[in-house]
């Protein structure tokens, strides 16, 4: 259901810059940007494929939040029209996004407007199937995921899976926030100790080779 | 030696190569002080009324960057840059005199493109508070075409910090750098250098 259609009041808020008003629309959509960002999207009349950014995590975190602040800004927020859906506007603007990402990296790609909102997205991410770590350190993460205690299995299901709020996830699973970035630690911990039991580590500094392995 | 590994790349790896739990958070978080910062006067009594969540207290929580970093082929770009190399912090949704605990620092850099780093050290003295460096994270950055400044990262005023006044460091560099190595570069071998005066006060 288009978060707007039945909600006028949402709107005015969110025009308004309503704290409350802006996490909501986030929420709703923050993961669908993210895939879109991620398996990038084919622009119909040259059938030109803008690559994705799913390659490079740090890039896609970066390129989430231009989304955003793009959209939630006073000028993203008063464009749209209130009338038509969200989502569509929003995708457009992330596709801007990918489409001067991609410019920065030395590729043209049109970009007016009209062709943004009418791109169409890759049939399915799985043609992209791009690892998202070296495969030891895939095996760790899925095993570990595999052997978790229900409780934890639920947070994750929730919190990575689904991408909800900590609010909202705590609801569903009826326990305090503070309960839930307890549990949130313990997984996180618990992946820790797996990747270091595999004698795993990790490099937080992106090397600019890295950075610079380019766009599908 | 264990691995240094921070809660954003577990998060990551628990989220099979999206951005993370964590991530999602802090995106929502630096958004809306970015929103909120940018906002007229008169709008922001209205949210006073609604209040802000606060997430997780995480010391000095580095956010993200809204702005993307390019792939850097030259530091010291060719030709002229569209400003003179500069870099300074803001207090978002406050300002540098007065800036509470909670806030949102954003480094801004102009004309260079290179790797940030920044730390605070207490004017009454006490520990160093490290924001970017190698061992953490160090955002890179191409502000160099940018005008007036188009870089900006978040760091969150978390509880290592106490009320008082603080001498922010920046420096911009063309490799990432350890906090050893910051601490004895000259300060004339870096792209950038600079200090700001922030005072850090009770929310």
């Amino acid at each position: 259901m288009p978060i707007f259609r039945t909600d006028r009041a949402l709107l005015e808020k969110f025009r308004a810059g309503a704290p409350e008003a802006l996490a909501r629309v986030y929420w709703e959509y923050v993961r669908k940007v993210e895939r879109l960002l991620s398996a990038g999207f084919e622009v119909s009349c040259p059938g030109t494929r803008v690559g994705g950014a799913c390659r490079q995590p740090q890039d896609l975190a970066d390129l989430v939040q231009d989304v955003f602040l793009r959209a939630f800004s006073e000028k993203g927020r008063h464009r749209y029209d209130g009338i038509r859906d969200y989502g569509p506007y929003l995708y457009a603007i992330a596709r801007n996004v990918l489409v001067d990402w991609a410019r920065v990296r030395g590729r043209e790609i049109p970009s007016s407007w009209t062709e943004l909102e009418a791109a169409m997205e890759p049939a399915s991410v799985a043609e992209d199937p791009a690892p998202w770590a070296d495969p030891a350190t895939m095996r760790v993460v899925e095993e570990y995921l595999r052997a978790l205690p229900q409780n934890l299995r639920e947070v994750h299901r929730l919190r990575h899976e689904q991408g909800l709020s900590q609010e909202r996830a705590a609801q569903q699973l009826a326990v305090g926030r503070q309960t839930l970035r307890t549990l949130e630690q313990r997984l996180r911990d618990g992946l820790a100790a797996a990747l270091d039991a595999a004698g795993i580590s990790i490099s937080s500094q992106p090397e600019p080779a890295r950075v610079r392995s380019g766009i599908g | 030696m264990k691995p240094t590994r921070t809660t954003e790349e577990i998060d990551s790896l628990l989220g099979r190569g999206s951005i993370g739990a964590t991530r999602r958070d802090a995106i929502l978080e630096t958004v809306l002080a970015r929103v909120k910062a940018e906002a007229p006067a008169r709008t922001r009594w209205r949210w006073s009324l609604a209040g802000l969540a606060t997430a997780a207290a995480t010391a000095a929580l580095i956010l993200l960057v809204p702005r993307f970093s390019p792939p850097v082929s030259s530091f010291r770009a060719k030709g002229a840059a569209a400003t003179a190399p500069s870099a300074h912090i803001e207090c978002l949704g406050a300002s540098l005199d007065a800036c509470p605990m909670g806030s949102f620092l954003v480094v801004e850099v102009a004309g260079v493109r290179g790797f940030v780093s920044a730390w605070a050290k207490p004017r009454k003295g006490g520990e160093r508070i490290w924001y970017f460096s190698a061992e953490t994270f160090s955002p890179l950055v191409d502000a160099f075409a940018a005008v007036p400044a188009a870089t900006t990262r978040a760091v969150k005023i978390g509880p290592e910090h106490t009320s008082g006044t603080y001498v922010v460091h920046i420096r911009v560099t063309e490799r990432p750098m350890g906090r050893d190595d910051l601490l004895r570069l000259p300060v004339g071998s870096v792209l950038v250098a600079t200090q700001v005066a922030l005072t850090v006060t009770s929310p």
